[in-house]
């Protein structure tokens, strides 16, 4: 689910920047900083839509670096049980399949996969197929999974993903 | 159910409770509680039971922690020369172990049914060669190169069967409600149940602010009827027992503080008294209202006294042209801004005839007060004729032109008298 929320954060700015730009530099340094990055807390950082306040800065006396307290808007995204998601296979292997919501990563073990698709291994490319042969789970597929369970670390969240359920599986 | 029979189901269900999840020391000291029926101090309590104080102290602080045992602070009554001190009382409440009994097998349900989900949904793999065991969670950070394998061994990984470890989980669960079939039975037997005080020295001393009640857990007694203000004669009624366990509680809550009402007489009485309005510098003097005909000057009710030559020159030394003009542009600015333009060129007249201040050009007619005319409810009325049960149906605007027309009245006879 995705969220627009406002954060905040210490920014250290080497002092060479401290010049006329030091505000411009400051905000390119949040963007790279913050953009792209993952906290257990609140997810993938999307983007930054916004900056609110740069407060001023403050010079740390053992380094010579400058803090400056930051607040920003930004869109995140955060997995949630039970939440259903599009996403795109990236890898098929015998014990289940990998899937990618973004900069989410999914794993779909076989056991959350319909008994009736079975594992081919001998295709060109490894897939999942049903006994009919109608639908086929391949890489860069497009599939409509739930998920089932997230683990957050620190810097990094996985899910897990299931296709058992109705209205599930491959997008055609 | 008679009370002794409902003291039993309780007491062994508080027995089966504290035997099933808590030591022997938990349940000895439960027991002599029990047995006690009134609240009491950890000192007694471990005299009677002869165990040490500290003991007795640590489990019921630990039960209390659990919400399964209550406490109270009740005053010593302080011999003369020595401080008053307070002593802690413990006790059993029924109802609340009741509740959180019933609260805690709920949690353990939802835990179990969680516990039940994920082990369906997680799935498990082994390592073949060092048999490391992972989590579907763990797959994402082990897939190198397109393949899965153990990140100690690099060795192949294979599937851990949930199977074995579902029917394990439901056996564990199927053995826990065996262990609490009994808890739940006797749980089940105080549904419907009148609960009573734990505590019967309680009621002696109802000053020391204990819950004095007693609750029907939604029992469907027939023999029990609520108190009810259109009880008939006819209908039956429990004898209400003698004891000193059923005190009463009358309790009036009223919906207001009755400020807003006190305000608004105080309100009606000001919009009563027509000149009350003004500043107190403004009021025309007692003589000018005199001259007038007779309802105005009962309205008004002030003395009838023959203007003193020094009181004459105090008010034209009171009566400030300048500040009256301020007061007057100030007062009715909505009113300068009114679109009926008859309004405003009235106002500027009589500005005009202030300035001017000859008695002698002030027509006879404008003294005359049933000449003047205002507006009530959209009809029109003589100022003279205007009653309080008029005043009340006025409109705002219709208000302050009687007020405005009002003043401006008595100005013009003062300046006259003058």
């Amino acid at each position: 689910m995705f969220f627009h929320l406002t954060l905040e954060k210490d920014l250290h700015i080497h002092p060479k920047h401290c010049g006329p730009n030091l505000f411009t530099i400051a905000q390119q340094q949040l963007y790279s900083e913050v953009e792209g990055t993952c906290s257990g807390r609140y997810g993938f950082i999307i983007t930054i839509t916004s900056v609110d306040f740069i407060s001023k800065g403050k010079v740390l006396e053992s380094s010579g670096y400058v803090v400056f307290q930051v607040r920003y808007k930004a869109i995140i995204f955060k997995p949630f049980k039970g939440e259903v998601l599009d996403a795109i296979v990236t890898k098929v292997t015998n014990l289940g399949f990998f899937a990618e919501a973004g900069p989410l990563s999914i794993f779909v073990s076989t056991h959350l996969i319909p008994s009736d698709m079975e594992f081919d291994a001998q295709s060109a490319n490894p897939c999942f197929v049903s006994d009919d042969g109608k639908h086929k789970i391949s890489k860069d597929d497009e599939v409509r999974l739930q998920i089932k369970g997230t683990r957050v670390d620190a810097t990094e969240i996985f899910a897990i993903g299931s296709i058992r359920e109705d209205y599930l599986g491959v997008i055609s | 159910m008679s009370s002794n029979s409902v003291y039993v189901i309780l007491d062994d269900f508080v027995k089966i409770l504290i035997r099933g999840f808590y030591g022997d020391e938990y349940a000895v000291v439960i027991d002599g509680l029990l047995r006690e029926k009134r609240r009491i101090t950890e000192e007694q309590l471990s005299q009677k039971l002869r165990i040490p104080q500290k003991l007795v102290r640590k489990v019921l602080s630990d039960l209390r922690n659990d919400s399964l045992v209550k406490s109270s602070e009740s005053k010593i009554d302080p011999k003369p020369g020595e401080k008053s001190t307070t002593q802690i009382l413990w006790y059993i409440e029924y109802k609340h172990i009741i509740d959180v009994v019933k609260f805690k097998i709920y949690m353990i349900k939802k835990k179990m049914e969680i516990e039940k989900s994920t082990k369906l949904d997680v799935q498990s793999y082994k390592c073949a060669s060092c048999l490391t065991v992972y989590t579907a969670y763990d797959m994402a950070k082990l897939i190198a190169e397109g393949k899965v394998t153990c990140e100690y061994c690099n060795g192949k990984l294979e599937e851990e069967h949930n199977n074995e470890s579902l029917t394990e989980t439901t056996k564990h669960q199927s053995v826990l409600w065996g262990h609490m079939k009994k808890l739940v039975d006797q749980l089940r037997k105080t549904e419907g149940l009148q609960i009573p005080l734990f505590a019967r020295d309680t009621a002696e001393n109802p000053q020391d602010n204990f819950h004095n009640f007693t609750i029907n857990t939604g029992a469907q007694n027939v023999n029990t009827t609520k108190a009810s203000a259109f009880r008939s004669s006819t209908s039956i009624t429990t004898p209400q027992p003698t004891n000193n366990s059923n005190l009463e509680f009358n309790i009036e809550i009223c919906e207001t503080d009755n400020i807003d009402e006190m305000n608004k007489n105080v309100k009606k009485e000001n919009k009563k008294t027509g000149l009350a309005s003004l500043p107190p510098w403004l009021l025309p003097s007692n003589s000018i209202l005199n001259k007038t005909k007779t309802k105005l000057s009962d309205r008004i009710n002030q003395p009838k006294e023959a203007p003193k030559p020094e009181a004459i020159v105090k008010k034209e030394e009171i009566f400030d042209k300048d500040l009256y003009e301020d007061y007057i542009k100030s007062h009715f600015r909505e009113w300068e801004s009114a679109e009926n333009a008859n309004k405003r060129i009235k106002l500027e007249n009589d500005v005009k005839m202030e300035e001017n201040s000859d008695p002698m050009n002030i027509d006879s007619n404008d003294m005359d007060p049933d000449e003047i005319i205002v507006l009530v409810g959209g009809k029109q009325v003589s100022i003279s004729d205007i009653t309080d049960e008029d005043q009340e149906k006025m409109s705002a605007q219709e208000y302050e032109d009687f007020h405005y027309k009002l003043y401006n009245y008595a100005s013009k006879c003062m300046s006259v008298s003058q």
